[in-house]
């Protein structure tokens, strides 16, 4: 096929541009769809909703794909995040468990 | 009464300041960005890709996950329809996180818009929620979040590729639940902020969100489970507070 041979003739190094120009667009599509749109009190929420959503998502799929060691690191940093309010501390929590797991309970 | 420039301006707007306080509120995070960005620099060395092009790709790109998908692409005859395919799905929940992000960044000048938006990665904008809800105005904290973020993981991928595999396996350290851990940390202040304001109901659309996302994983292809979780969070949202 002709487009097939033009393809298969382009320079190898093209995949970085054609990477970089994906994900930017996919970072600049939103505002531009959203742009016509109104905010109403239901679109506001809805986002607002989605704001939160997308974090919890990202969260239970990683959660899904890891095992216990990864559950043990969310659920302790969880808790420092609920005790001490600080994200920071939270997340050494969480690295200083997964780390001691690997360390002591390794494969 | 002048309490802080935060509260007493609404205008949205995005200044050095911001970048300022937005990348230094993110460095501790961002520090962690660079073992990441030295496993994608011994990767792509290991795939064969040239040094300049593998550090080009995480100056231009900024997207572990899609920088790392197209390693699997790097060979001849280059699959371009799928490698778009790919990047593009593993992308997607841009998108929606730029959606989500729409009221501010579309009050900015074009050219500011793009520039912050260039830089929106997963954390700077879970960071930015409650920044924003606490009336944080300046989208200067995004870019800057999201250049300490960039900045160390480009440093990341010049180790990396420089010097190999000189960290070995970041699980070892702990280093592979950073984010993980950092989002849970912010998923947990939100959800505490909101059980104040609506009670147990606050909880709902999060448990909505998290067994769509379960349930979906194997279903769709990788990373669409994210964006039909989010959108089924927004409508749960909606629904809770409209009941």
């Amino acid at each position: 096929m002709p487009e097939a041979s033009f393809l298969s003739e382009l320079p190898i190094w093209l995949i970085v541009p054609l990477v970089a120009g994906i994900v930017f667009a996919t970072r600049a599509l939103g505002p531009v769809l959203m742009a016509k749109s109104a905010f109403s009190p239901r679109v506001t929420r809805f986002l607002d909703g989605l704001a939160i959503s997308v974090i919890v998502a990202m969260v239970a799929t990683a959660l899904a794909k890891a095992g216990l060691r990864e559950a043990a690191s969310v659920a302790l940093a969880a808790t420092v995040m609920l005790t001490t309010r600080s994200v920071f501390w939270a997340m050494i929590a969480g690295i200083a468990l997964a780390a001691g797991w690997s360390y002591f309970l390794p494969g | 009464m002048v309490q802080n420039d935060k509260t007493t301006d609404d205008a949205i707007r995005l200044t050095l300041n911001g970048v300022w306080r937005g990348g230094r509120d993110m460095f501790a995070v961002a520090l962690f960005s660079i073992p990441f960005g030295i496993a994608f620099g011994t990767a792509a060395t290991e795939a064969g890709v040239p040094p300049l092009e593998a550090i080009l790709m995480s100056v231009l790109t900024f997207s572990g996950v899609a920088q790392f998908a197209a390693l699997e692409f790097w060979e001849r005859p280059v699959a371009w329809g799928m490698l778009a395919f790919v990047v593009l799905a593993a992308s997607a929940r841009m998108v929606v996180m730029g959606a989500v992000l729409a009221p501010w960044m579309n009050a900015l000048p074009a050219g500011r818009r793009f520039l912050a938006l260039a830089w929106m990665s997963d954390p700077n904008f879970a960071k930015s929620q409650p920044d924003w809800r606490a009336g944080e105005r300046d989208a200067g904290t995004l870019l800057g979040a999201g250049l300490a973020l960039w900045s160390l993981w480009v440093v990341g991928t010049v180790i990396g590729v420089l010097g190999g595999n000189v960290i070995g396996d970041v699980s070892a350290y702990g280093f592979d639940v950073v984010m993980i851990c950092f989002f849970t940390a912010l998923v947990v202040g939100e959800a505490g902020r909101l059980a104040k304001i609506t009670g147990y109901k606050a909880f709902v659309p999060i448990a909505v969100t998290a067994l769509v996302a379960v349930v979906a994983l194997p279903l769709l292809p990788a990373g669409w489970n994210i964006i039909a979780a989010a959108l089924a969070g927004g409508v749960a949202t909606v629904m809770r507070r409209d009941a």
